[in-house]
């Protein structure tokens, strides 16, 4: 008989170009609340999928009380008691609790298969009640607070028995309050012999909660700890403490005068009081953790999703930007993170997505000139160096870096001053990676003033001059790149909430 | 390996880019089977005949790809149809002077303010197409009866001005098929070498990016409706000078005939692409399966079974084709 309710061994997954998991280790003992934490894309996803059956390891043993199991589908997870909640609920919204409750495993009359809805209701109500919630089961899910719709997904996680709850990041969406009822509820769970994995990005849960913690990095294991056994910072060594192994081509440029400043911008729900200055030549990284609505301020300064508080002058002269194109005509450009849905069209050739933000060029009294469009299209792809023998071939048949070059080609056409770049590394390979680096850098170099918002330290730290970090909707610091360290920008990005309030007075007076 | 992947995409592109060539095949096929049934097919009354009729789906299906390219649908047009035919008899009627060229603008005219209510309501309103122009369907068609009081407008109130729009000639070709090939290369040139045309496939094939690349999404939802509508009041006119009679329920459920032209014709409905070449093909097939299946004497009841299988078929095959197209893009990605 094993000490541990869940234990993994050596567990590899590979996906097509990435190692998602690297000989992973991880043990989850009864009545427990196991943190489990780490960046982004350190390999918490794929490592609770693996958990719940959603994916299958490479390589790798699991074992639940001692025994050695093997899911081939969450189906069979489910059945032994494991139960997952995810950040982003996964509900029903026209259904009722009930419904959403017994998702799958609904109480079936034997003979007629006929619902037992009173019963379900019945139970339903009963759980509810255990939880501390206040609503009845036959309401409407999609009228509920994203709280009560966590409530309902722990509701329906205990009407499967679960033995392993595991919560990937609950209390993102949550205000102070309703985080509050998440503790008791979760320790409520623990005291009844159930164990919990908890991922969260804040340390505040970490040290609420939980008494082991597990760091995971680059898709590594890096150790496991007694949350009160490991000082904080080397926790945040642990959790950043790489090397850097790519190439940043910084070039040093001269930084010239302001092109862009936004002061007090907001958003009701997103962003608050942001407020910072952008200079001729300068790079301006901005990090945070996902969700800290760094997309959200680059996109409300392009118009996709107007602010509908603050300002915003281009070069000294105070502008209203409401849409994309009042955006581009004050020459503002913007590279979406979500290439694929919001960047190009992928069913279209290389040429005409380059020119397709711009058909103003190429184009006399409404009239395209083909030859025109194919003569920009050429150059600009050679440029930025896509790799294809046609700009006419199909954006859907390049590779993911290539399609991202052609993305920036696109935002070249235009006569822009201002350049946002919404992760523009993202989930693009190494090679492409220092390419794309190198076009930023050429483009500073030209005078671009560039904003880079991305969530990978080292290429904040290495290619920006000035870095902003953001925190849930603010800027928590505003950072010299010369005397930045991943430490210190982690801090900002995670610091608790008591903490924050000096801190965002600091980066209001700007 | 490598060149085997190569060879079989090309063949698989050039399916795709032949299509039209498949369904012209197709209709040649059908039309020599059905010949070789009744040798009265192939004469020059009946391919007159069927020309013209399929002369004002073809106009129809031109404004319905653009709709449907934008990811929208137009069930409005059959009563948009018959309320500017309506409008237009009344007063050929009442004013028998009135030159025809007249006529055909008023028509337009009043197919183009109903497009133009109707892409309001759409592109500001934010109301689902499906859902907009079901609704305009009821109130156009109960337009229609109220102008008319109920009545028809019958040849002999028509004068013979009006009703030689349709029975006329110029140079030997009758003006129904005249005008339907003006509209071919207007709408080719529009969709294919103007900037806006360029947007409204941008629209229809991926709305985010659109936006994000400075497309003004509302201003090309509501011209295309607008042409639309502007279309459907021409198809309008032309149809009561064709069967010289304007009613109340003129072309009711038409418009289904007309988008089931644009998906024969290879129009995604997912929206995005369609060729004004396809659509015509479309066109001419359901022209020649309405006109050529009476003739080899297939019973009515079958007809629209077999009208409805081959649309399916059609359909199924295209979308066979574009999995193959697409898988064949990402086996090509230099990873």
């Amino acid at each position: 008989m094993s000490e541990f309710v869940l234990e993994l061994r050596g567990i590899t997954k590979t996906f097509p170009g990435v190692k998602a998991l690297d000989n992973v280790q991880f043990q989850l003992g009864p009545g427990e609340i196991h943190a489990l934490m780490g960046e982004n894309g350190a390999g918490k996803s794929t490592f609770i999928k693996v958990i719940t059956g959603v994916h299958q390891p490479d390589e790798g043993q699991m074992f639940l009380n001692g025994k050695e199991v093997n899911f081939k589908n969450p189906t069979e997870a489910q059945k032994v008691g494991i139960a997952a909640i995810y950040q982003h609920v996964t509900c029903y919204p026209d259904l009722s609790v009930t419904e959403n409750i017994f998702m799958g495993h609904e109480k079936i009359q034997k003979g007629t298969r006929r619902i037992r809805w009173k019963e379900m209701h019945e139970e339903a109500n009963r759980l509810l009640k255990e939880l501390g919630a206040s609503f009845d089961a036959k309401t409407i899910m999609g009228t509920l607070s994203v709280a009560q719709q966590q409530m309902v997904e722990i509701a329906k996680a205990l009407s499967t028995n679960a033995k392993i709850i595991i919560m990937d990041e609950p209390t993102a969406a949550l205000s102070r309050n309703e985080s509050e009822d998440l503790y008791r509820i979760t320790e409520k769970l623990r005291d009844s012999g159930t164990s919990i994995i908890f991922i969260s990005h804040r340390f505040e849960d970490m040290y609420r909660l939980a008494s082991k913690v597990t760091v995971f990095r680059d898709s590594k294991y890096i150790g496991s700890w007694g949350v009160h056994d490991i000082p904080n910072e080397d926790l945040i060594v642990a959790m950043v403490g790489r090397e850097i192994k790519q190439l940043f081509p910084k070039v040093e440029t001269t930084i010239g005068s302001e092109v862009l400043r936004v002061e007090g911008l907001g958003k009701t729900g997103f962003f608050a009081d942001v407020s910072f200055s952008l200079r001729k030549g300068e790079i301006l990284g901005i990090t945070g953790l996902v969700g800290a609505g760094r997309s959200e301020v680059c996109q409300a300064i392009f118009g996709v999703e107007p602010a509908d508080k603050g300002k915003i002058f281009v070069k000294g002269v105070e502008t209203t930007i409401q849409t994309p194109l009042q955006a581009m005509n004050k020459g503002i450009g913007y590279l979406p993170e979500d290439r694929q849905q919001q960047g190009l069209i992928l069913s279209w050739g290389i040429d005409k997505n380059i020119t397709l933000s711009s058909l103003s060029l190429i184009s006399k009294k409404g009239w395209m000139n083909r030859k025109k469009e194919d003569e920009y299209a050429n150059h600009l792809s050679k440029k930025v160096n896509v790799k294809t023998p046609n700009v006419a071939n199909l954006v859907s048949s390049l590779s993911g870096g290539n399609q991202q070059k052609v993305a920036v080609a696109k935002l070249l056409m235009t006569g822009l001053d201002i350049i946002i770049l919404d992760e523009p590394t993202k989930g693009v390979d190494v090679g492409a990676k220092s390419a794309i680096y190198e076009i930023i850098s050429n483009l500073a170099a030209q005078g671009y003033g560039v904003i880079m918002v991305s969530s990978e330290m080292p290429e904040v730290i290495s290619m920006s001059d000035r870095i902003l970090v953001m925190r849930e909707g603010r800027i928590t610091a505003e950072i010299q790149a010369k005397q930045a360290t991943q430490e210190a920008i982690l801090e900002a990005a995670m610091a608790s909430k008591e903490s924050t309030e000096g801190q965002s007075l600091e980066a209001s007076g700007l | 390996m490598v060149a085997n992947n190569e060879q079989k995409g090309t063949l698989i592109e050039n399916i795709a880019k032949f299509r039209e060539v498949g369904l012209l095949g197709f209709i040649i096929i059908l039309s020599v089977v059905i010949q070789w049934r009744n040798s009265s097919f192939l004469t020059l009354e009946n391919i007159n005949d069927m020309i013209t009729n399929t002369a004002i789906l073809s106009i129809l299906a031109v404004g319905m790809m653009l709709v449907i390219i934008t990811r929208g649908i137009d069930l409005s047009i059959g009563a948009t149809l018959a309320l500017s035919g309506m409008i237009a008899a009344l007063t050929v009627g009442a004013f028998p002077n009135l030159s025809p060229i007249l006529a055909i603008l008023l028509g337009t005219l009043v197919g183009l303010v109903s497009g133009l209510i109707l892409g309001a309501i759409i592109s500001k309103g934010g109301v689902l197409p499906i859902i907009a122009t079901l609704g305009m369907m009821y109130i156009f068609r109960g337009l229609t009866f109220m102008v008319s009081g109920g009545q028809w407008v019958s040849a002999h109130q028509m004068p013979e001005s009006f009703k030689g729009i349709a029975t006329g000639s110029f140079l030997g070709i009758n003006n129904l098929i005249l005008i339907a090939v003006l509209i071919y290369v207007a709408f080719y040139y529009f969709i294919n070498h103007t900037r806006t045309g360029r947007q409204i496939y941008a629209v229809g094939s991926n709305p985010d990016s659109a936006k994000i690349s400075g497309i003004n999404h509302d201003k090309i939802i509501w011209l295309v409706y607008t042409i639309m509508g502007g279309l459907s009041g021409l198809a309008g006119v032309l149809w009561v000078s064709k069967f010289a009679s304007a009613q109340g329920d003129t072309a009711s459920g038409y418009e289904l005939t007309v988008i089931a032209a644009c998906v024969l014709g290879g129009v995604n409905i997912a929206g995005g692409s369609g060729k004004i070449s396809g659509i015509i093909l479309g066109s001419v097939l359901i022209g020649i399966m309405n006109n050529a299946l009476p003739l080899i004497n297939v019973s009515p009841f079958w007809q629209t079974g077999i009208q409805g299988s081959i649309i399916l078929i059609a359909v199924v095959l295209n979308a066979l084709v574009k999995r193959g197209v697409d898988m064949n893009a990402l086996m090509r990605r230099r990873i």
